[in-house]
């Protein structure tokens, strides 16, 4: 009992793993429909967009870097489909366009940032706004439509499998193991680690660390585009304003998950529980009858208490001052170090 | 205990502290006497950082207390300290590249105003003032980045005399200076003592403590072993390590004349290290050394080996081939390693012992395109067995070792890819006695396994120990060879000195040029 309890305090999803399940039990306390299928089916499915990109930024965080530019490449993905597709591009053929041209939008800043050592923060911002800037033209400014409901539609959002679950949730769980996978189990994802936990020792090591992160970038507007496009499926239209917003949000989930936004730290698991939470408190809020203009406000607390909780669990498993007691779960000897690990400042 | 005696101005009494199970200073007392250099000597986790941290006002005894002057002292936070008059300059250098030596000297003891803006002018005067009482000539407005290691440490000397310190603490305070450049701080120290400054002398380097202590007092895990006079490195060693030094055995000097050329470096240039026309062979099983002063560019020819810096002109052959190392990358993929001086640079420490282990090679540890976890155990496994690193797990956060721990991951690093050509910077810099010993063995043990390798080092004694030949390299050439019968430190000394006296740019009062044999 006691190993188990020890092994659960010392993961590092383990306080928003609790939080999640005390904010569960506090709506299904509150409201009658929390805890129906259909009520957790709906969440899932609204916090698969999302969820798809959070998993992709939490790469590109991890190798310490951040895309303010995925809320205008989701929008700009949806679009440029609709577009082909009025000019009589074949639908499949115009999805794969989009998810191609969404690549080629995250290989640019993946090149801006590496190449011409421009922090990330400066040359998303700057291709956040050029983009949203070509969705509105290319749109000419009016929300698009899709008419089509044909098998592609299906398959990337209007679709439930075994008649039950809709796609997108499908897709969320799809990329969630696949992102897992490749980040916790593959030499690829040890470099991710390795690029944000200290870039110069990942170059020693002969990691190359610019592909790196061009490729997590080209992955985080990936999924971006794959989110606008399940999107536009799902809604069955696109507003050329859609997306703004997706970026922080992404960001902040990836962040309640427990990945560290100066790089190196961090998990798939936790990015997950970390977007999944966020759908779940704008659900629960809306069953409660609650003013919709305090939803924002209640995401800030949210996230303000997770990063410092995950602070402090974080210096109590390396064996630090906060929640002392936690130490007695520990078998550490005398390492032989001659500073404790705990850093007083 | 009794009240103490006038000449003592602190005395340590039964000072008791424990971090969680670590029990760091077992009831340690003793005195530091007036105006006394004072060694503080012990292996990495014998206690001495924590005893510095203690006087610092850092951290505060489970036990015991300390006297200063006859009273007794506790000491809420470091503010607390520092208003007692007591000074820690510790090894990494806390100063501000981008201000000037004035507005460093003035960062904290708040600076001279006229009404609310800087006096500038009574500020680089007082500075000055500082400086002259170290013996030290420097233009108080120059921009700290310019100017050497052994002058940023000499200016937070001058800060902590700024701040009317009369206990100051140097912690490792030399260990990223030249001997040239300890030579000159000791000048100041000896200048300072006659003044009634008392120091505490902490480091690893026996021969420096030998040079500049007038008593020593010895720390084995946490416990307080003695306060000696004699200050012979030998009987030093033999405290510290509490157990008969298993001696490097060194292997015949080879000549390795005969053996096949491993490396062929053709003039290579680099200009922004300032490197030019170096030109040199690396035979199979060789060891070969590099000394110059810092800034002499031993580090930048290493990183240009290895593909960090991008040569201009010049050539490397790797078995009479051309080789093209364009990045760290190429240099691995040919077999070579590289082991640099800073750690930070290279551990990554929030990950574990065995993920730092298995990071070069960590394409090879996989199957179905997965990493193989137990095959990075296994390999973690042997090597921490093998260099007996001393962590409670391969999965130990590498932050929580010691440093002297640190540096055998990373040694093991570069084992477990099985290099030809390993090149080490500072190998055994800011590593106690016993775990340099083991680190120096293991290379040995390698170049007898045909591994070639290139040896960067302060430390002459060392370099004399270890090498079969050793370079001489000076504003970035080479210019001169060692080998044989003469290699020995006082010719390297010898050498260096010859070409670098002129250009010590610290003027101390005396020549400090000969001091330097060891």
């Amino acid at each position: 009992m006691r190993d188990l309890l020890r092994r659960i305090l010392v993961m590092r999803e383990a306080g928003v793993l609790a939080a999640l399940i005390l904010i569960m039990l506090f709506f299904g306390f509150f409201t009658s429909t929390f805890f129906t299928a259909t009520n957790l089916t709906n969440v899932l499915r609204q916090s698969a967009v999302l969820g798809i990109m959070t998993m992709a930024v939490t790469f590109l965080i991890i190798s310490g870097e951040f895309d303010l530019s995925i809320g205008s490449t989701f929008a700009l993905s949806a679009v440029m489909a609709t577009v082909m597709m009025e000019s009589g591009v074949p639908m499949i053929l115009s999805f794969l366009l989009a998810l191609v041209l969404s690549a080629i939008v995250g290989f640019l800043n993946g090149v801006i940032v590496t190449k011409l050592k421009i922090p990330s923060f400066i040359a998303t911002l700057g291709t956040m706004m050029i983009i949203r800037s070509a969705v509105l033209v290319a749109s000419e400014r009016r929300p698009r439509v899709l008419g089509d409901r044909g098998l592609v539609a299906c398959v990337f959002g209007s679709g439930e499998l075994f008649g039950a679950i809709p796609v997108p949730i499908v897709w969320l769980l799809g990329v969630v193991v696949i992102s897992w996978i490749v980040l916790a189990k593959t030499p690829f994802g040890y470099k991710v680690y390795a690029t944000g936990g200290n870039i110069q020792a990942a170059r020693l090591s002969g990691i190359s660390t610019d592909r790196v992160k061009i490729t997590n970038f080209m992955l985080t507007s990936f999924a971006a585009g794959l989110a606008g496009l399940i999107s536009l499926c799902f809604l069955r239209m696109v507003a050329p304003v859609q997306g703004g917003g997706y970026e922080l949000e992404a960001i902040a989930a990836t962040v309640i998950g427990g990945t560290a936004l100066g790089g190196g730290v961090g998990s798939i698991f936790g990015a997950f529980i970390g977007a999944f939470m966020l759908a779940i408190i704008k659900n629960g809020l809306v069953l409660m009858g609650t003013n919709p203009y305090l939803q924002k406000g209640v995401l800030g607390f949210v996230i303000l208490i997770a990063v410092v909780v995950n602070l402090r669990l974080g210096a109590a498993r390396r064996g630090g001052r906060p929640l002392d007691f936690l130490r007695r779960f520990r078998k550490t000897g005398r390492g032989g170090s001659e500073d404790p690990p705990a850093s007083p400042s | 205990m009794s009240s103490p005696r006038d000449s003592h101005v602190l005395v340590y009494e039964d000072i008791d502290k424990s971090f969680g199970g670590v029990h760091a200073l077992k009831g340690v007392s003793f005195e530091v006497q007036s105006g006394e250099v004072h060694g503080l000597v012990g292996e990495n986790g014998a206690g001495k950082s924590t005893l510095v941290k203690v006087t610092g006002g850092v951290y505060r005894p489970d036990v015991g207390r300390i006297v200063l002057d006859g009273q007794v002292v506790t000491f809420h936070g470091p503010r607390d300290s520092e208003s007692e008059g007591i000074r820690i300059v510790h090894q990494e250098v806390p100063i501000c590249l981008n201000l000037t030596v004035a507005e460093n000297i003035f960062l904290d003891p708040s600076p001279p105003k006229r009404g609310l803006l800087l006096d500038r002018r009574q500020m680089n005067r007082r500075s000055v003032a500082l400086l002259k009482r170290l013996g030290v000539k420097l233009d108080p407005r120059r921009s700290v980045g310019l100017c050497s290691p052994a002058e940023r440490q000499l200016i937070l000397i001058a800060k902590a005399l700024a701040e009317n310190a009369r206990f100051v603490i140097l912690d490792e305070a030399t260990s990223s200076l030249s001997d040239a450049e300890v030579q000159i701080l000791f000048e100041v120290m000896r200048n300072l003592k006659k003044h009634g400054t008392t120091f505490m002398f902490v480091s690893h380097r026996l021969n420096e403590v030998a040079a500049i202590c007038d008593r020593i007092t010895v720390l084995r895990n946490g416990e307080y072993i003695g306060t000696y006079e004699d200050t012979d490195p030998e009987f030093l060693t033999g405290k510290i390590v509490g157990k008969e030094l298993e001696n490097v055995v060194r292997k015949e000097r080879g000549s390795h004349h005969a053996a096949k050329v491993v490396l062929d470096v053709d003039r290579v240039t680099q200009e922004q290290a300032g490197l030019s026309d170096i030109s040199f062979q690396l035979c199979e099983g060789e060891v070969l050394g590099l000394a110059g002063l810092r800034g002499a560019g031993r580090t930048e020819l290493l990183e240009t080996l290895f593909g960090l810096r991008r040569r201009q002109r010049g050539t490397l052959s790797l078995d009479a081939k051309r080789t093209n190392v364009r990045a760290p990358r190429d240099a691995i993929r040919h077999g070579i390693g590289f082991l640099t001086e800073s750690r930070n640079e290279a551990l990554y420490y929030t990950h574990s012992v065995r993920s730092n282990i298995a990071s070069v090679i960590i394409d090879r540890l996989t199957r179905y395109g997965l990493i193989h976890g137990r095959r990075c155990s296994q390999l973690a496994r042997t090597h921490v067995d093998d260099l007996q690193i001393a962590t409670p797990s391969i999965h130990t956060e590498v932050r929580s070792l010691s440093g002297g721990n640190q540096q055998k991951v990373l040694l093991a690093r570069w084992l477990a890819a099985g290099p030809r050509i390993l090149l080490l910077d500072e190998p055994t810099r800011g590593v106690d006695v016993g775990a340099k010993n083991e680190i120096r063995k293991r290379i040995l043990d390698l170049a007898s396994q045909g591994v070639s390798i290139i040896y960067v080092s302060l430390d002459f004694e060392e370099l004399v120990q270890v090498c079969d030949r050793v370079l001489i390299i000076s504003q970035g050439k080479l210019i001169d060879e060692l080998l044989d019968e003469d290699l020995t430190v006082r010719n390297i000394v010898r050498k260096i000195n010859a070409l670098e006296r002129e250009r010590v740019s610290i003027h101390v009062g005396q020549e400090t040029g000969d001091g330097l044999d060891v």
